[in-house]
């Protein structure tokens, strides 16, 4: 390794490339530049100086010469002015030295060496100095007393290249060392200019090695490198802002993609909730077939007893308003989602409420052997709400804990009323809720997990329908458990503009087993499915209702017009005339102006609904209709029309 | 061994002697013989003047004579040469002596060949006068003159005594003496 590139490493001296090293090279260059013009001025001046120097002192010199030869020339004495001349030997410059007469006849002469050339044999006619080639040739009269006796010629070299070497010499010694201590003020002198350079360049490895845009270069002065500096680390700052934003605009855009994934997790659980449901749904409603299948074969058997007739009818009942309840739930979730269930408001005092609500729920309840309590607040509060709606959303709460339960646990209902809201509690110590299903719990599909495998089944929509339900009410329903094993609460929430206290109330609420019997109806009923409308008519014969049962439209107009009965249960879809234009000619009677009429179909649209309202209908069923039902409607029907 | 260079520039210089003294030679002899006697001596006496000096005497001098006493050549040279001339700031003039009682204020006294044996008295006359006494004799130091011409290979030469010179109070020049044959008196 050489000595050069060892100082450059130490940076002794500077690297060729880096603007130090430009720095010096354009200083040396320029100082020798300078000193070489300068040299080159000083030469030739001091040539000219010199040569004008030079022939002034030959002029002397032949001056002394003339008059110290002047007596030999002017006695004649040859050998003296021959030793006069030989004087000349002691100035090495001087080649040739002659002395001639007034005639120009030579009269001595000296010569330095072989070499030089013989002295002119006449001399020239001029007098004083003549340089001709590097040769000085120089005529000086010879004057004593103001008399002219001869002619001194000389000859000397004009040395100028010895000359030129010297002072060349001189001054490349003199452009060196110019040089050096012009490098030693530079190299001092450049500070001012490297030193932010150098500091610039570092902050610019950093932010090109590591991307760290934080480290800044500082201020140097004023001019217009503290000027390229300063605009530097402005540029610095505006890329660490423009770098911030970025960042935060990734990070938003992550958490966005986040959210997005998210949702499409969610979507996917949904489908995957969706496909359960479907599988949920046809294992549901194959369930109830089985038991309802064997009844009717226990049936058909002719020696079957009359026991074993009564307790298949008894299955094939309970199988059915099972299948029923379960496809109402369905519709009605729907219907919900849709937008399409419309609240019919009256007012219901709370205590009939929960009464309807229990009343419902109580065979699963008494079935599993599960006591409940209920404490309601001691003022009689009227609601204004859907009396249907609120206790099937009450009712489900109940059935729910009543089913997640195992046998004897216990159920309590409390109600109280706050300043905002009038809230219902219904608390069980069943299997309770895992933190991982609260948030989907009130979700359409959704079924706790553990739950599937027990015997009541479900399609996982009985809470999504009591939130859609609280939600018309303009309430809400929130959920709460310790954790699995420990219990849960499900907590009915109204709004107090939908409560009323009041002070003297009578029961007006449409529980079916609640009030005194029943008055008895007389009722119409038309359905072309034989077995369909025969069955109901049993049933609601049982009821203590006396029942007349057509098979067309025609046979139901012909019966009305003679029983005139109170109510008439009408099937839409009958092949001689359609439900609604014999319910339309039925309001066309004297007897039938009056008369309840209630629609059956297998369609449970708002726009059948509208239909059949438009057509006179005062309800409208839906396939398969509940005998409670109906019993209920009459019930109130009657009770209304009671003085 | 010779090389082929120095051989040449030796004949070269051989040949340029030869063609010197061929040239030069006989034309050197004839100008040296060409003037006469009488002639060099005058103008010797004239040239002699200008490395003497005569002591100061009261700016009285308004001219510079030369007189001539035992030599009509001499003089008739000097009265051709002379007029025109100066010695220091003074005009020259040459003038006839027939005796030395008209010297005068004359600087130079010469005492020509005709005189020569009158010269020991004529030094003794003129004293301690400013006066360079200048002869052409054989004997002429000893008679005490202070400058003294010889001929010297068919030359004129001279010789000079210094004492002869400090008894008249003059100062002789030393270029003189580094011209003269023979300078007589404090040892040269």
């Amino acid at each position: 390794m050489s000595l050069f590139s060892t100082l450059q490493r130490r940076r002794v001296f500077p690297r060729a490339n880096s603007v130090r090293g430009k720095l010096i090279g354009i200083v040396l260059a320029t100082t020798g530049l300078a000193l070489v013009v300068a040299a080159i001025a000083m030469l030739t001046y001091d040539l000219s100086t010199f040569r004008k120097s030079w022939i002034a002192d030959l002029s002397a010199e032949a001056q002394i010469l003339a008059l110290s030869i002047a007596p030999a020339v002017a006695f004649d004495d040859h050998d003296v002015a021959s030793r006069n001349l030989e004087a000349m030997q002691a100035r090495s410059a001087i080649r040739i030295a002659a002395a001639y007469n007034l005639d120009g006849v030579l009269y001595a002469s000296y010569t330095r060496s072989s070499q030089d050339p013989a002295p002119p044999i006449v001399p020239m006619s001029y007098t004083g100095a003549h340089v001709e080639g590097g040769q000085v040739e120089f005529i000086q009269p010879i004057v004593q007393n103001g008399e002219r006796l001869g002619f001194i010629y000389l000859r000397a070299k004009d040395d100028v290249r010895a000359r030129i070497a010297t002072y060349s010499g001189i001054f490349i010694l003199a452009i060196l060392l110019g040089m050096v201590v012009a490098l030693l003020a530079s190299v001092t002198l450049q500070k001012g200019i490297t030193e932010p350079l150098d500091a610039m360049a570092k902050v610019a490895h950093q932010v090109i090695d590591h991307r760290d845009y934080s480290s800044r270069v500082g201020t140097f002065g004023r001019d217009e490198i503290g000027t390229v500096v300063a605009a530097f680390d402005s540029m610095l700052d505006e890329v660490q802002a423009r770098e911030a934003t970025l960042r935060a605009t990734n990070s938003a855009l992550s958490s966005e993609v986040a959210v997005r994934i998210a949702a499409e997790a969610a979507l996917r659980d949904a489908d995957r909730r969706k496909d359960e449901f479907l599988a949920t749904l046809a294992h549901e409603l194959r369930n109830p077939l089985a038991p309802i299948r064997h009844a009717v074969k226990l049936m058909e058997v002719p020696a079957a007893t009359h026991t074993q007739k009564e307790w298949s009818r008894q299955v094939i009942s309970r199988q059915v308003q099972r299948m029923a309840l379960l496809l109402d739930d369905l519709l009605d979730v729907s219907r919900i989602t849709r937008g399409r269930l419309e609240l019919r408001r009256s007012p219901v005092t709370l205590s009939a409420l929960v009464a309807a609500a229990v009343e419902a729920a109580r065979p699963l309840i008494e079935a599993k052997q599960h006591s409940l309590s209920v404490s309601l607040p001691e003022e009689p509060l009227e609601l204004d709400v859907d009396p249907l709606r609120m206790s099937q959303a009450l009712s489900n709460l109940l059935t729910n804990a009543a089913k997640y339960m195992d046998a004897g646990g216990s159920i309590t209902v409390t109600a109280s009323l706050s300043v905002q809201a009038l809230t219902i509690m219904v608390r069980d110590t069943g299997i309770g809720l895992s933190t991982a299903v609260m948030p989907h719990l009130f979700e359409m599909f959704s079924q706790v997990e553990s739950a599937i495998d027990r015997a009541e089944g479900g399609l996982g929509i009985g809470l999504a329908l009591v939130k859609g339900l609280m939600g018309l009410h303009g309430g809400s329903v929130t959920a709460r458990s310790a954790g699995l094993g420990q219990g849960s609460e499900f907590e009915l929430s109204l709004p107090v503009s939908a409560v009323r206290i009041k002070s003297n109330m009578t029961p007006t609420v449409p529980t079916a087993h609640a009030a005194a019997p029943s008055p008895r109806g007389r009722l119409l009923l038309a359905d072309d499915n034989h077995d369909a409308a025969d069955t109901m008519a049993e049933i609601l014969s049982v009821m203590g209702h006396q029942v007349f049962v057509g098979h067309s439209s025609q046979e139901a107009l012909d019966l009305g017009a003679r029983e005139h009965p109170d109510a008439i249960i009408l099937d839409i879809g009958m092949p001689d005339m359609s439900g609604y234009e014999a319910a339309t000619r039925i309001r066309g009677q004297s007897w039938g102006v009056r008369v309840l009429l209630i629609a059956v179909t297998g369609w449970g649209g708002a726009a059948d609904k509208e239909k059949a309202r438009a057509a006179g209908f005062d309800h409208h069923l839906t396939k398969p209709v509940d005998p409670e039902e109906i019993e209920t409607l009459v019930t109130r029907f009657l009770r209304s029309r009671a003085p | 061994m010779l090389t082929t260079a120095k051989r040449e520039r030796i004949l070269g210089t051989v040949l340029a002697a030869v063609f010197w003294a061929v040239l030069c030679g006989p034309r050197t002899a004839h100008t040296t013989e060409m003037p006469e006697q009488d002639e060099v001596e005058a103008a010797y006496l004239y040239r002699i003047a200008g490395y003497v000096d005569w002591p100061e005497s009261g700016g009285t001098h308004r001219d510079f004579t030369i007189a001539v006493m035992g030599s009509d050549a001499v003089l008739h040279a000097l009265q051709r040469l002379v007029p025109n001339h100066t010695v220091g700031s003074l005009p020259v003039h040459a003038r006839r002596l027939k005796k030395l009682d008209e010297l005068g204020t004359a600087q130079i006294l010469f005492v020509g060949p005709e005189l020569s044996d009158e010269l020991k008295s004529l030094v003794s006359r003129v004293g301690n006068r400013p006066v360079l006494v200048v002869s052409a004799s054989d004997h002429g130091l000893s008679d005490g003159s202070c400058v003294n011409f010889l001929s010297v290979d068919h030359h004129i030469r001279f010789e000079v005594s210094l004492t002869a010179a400090e008894h008249s109070g003059l100062k002789v020049s030393s270029e003189l003496l580094s011209v003269a044959v023979r300078v007589q008196g404090h040892g040269k």
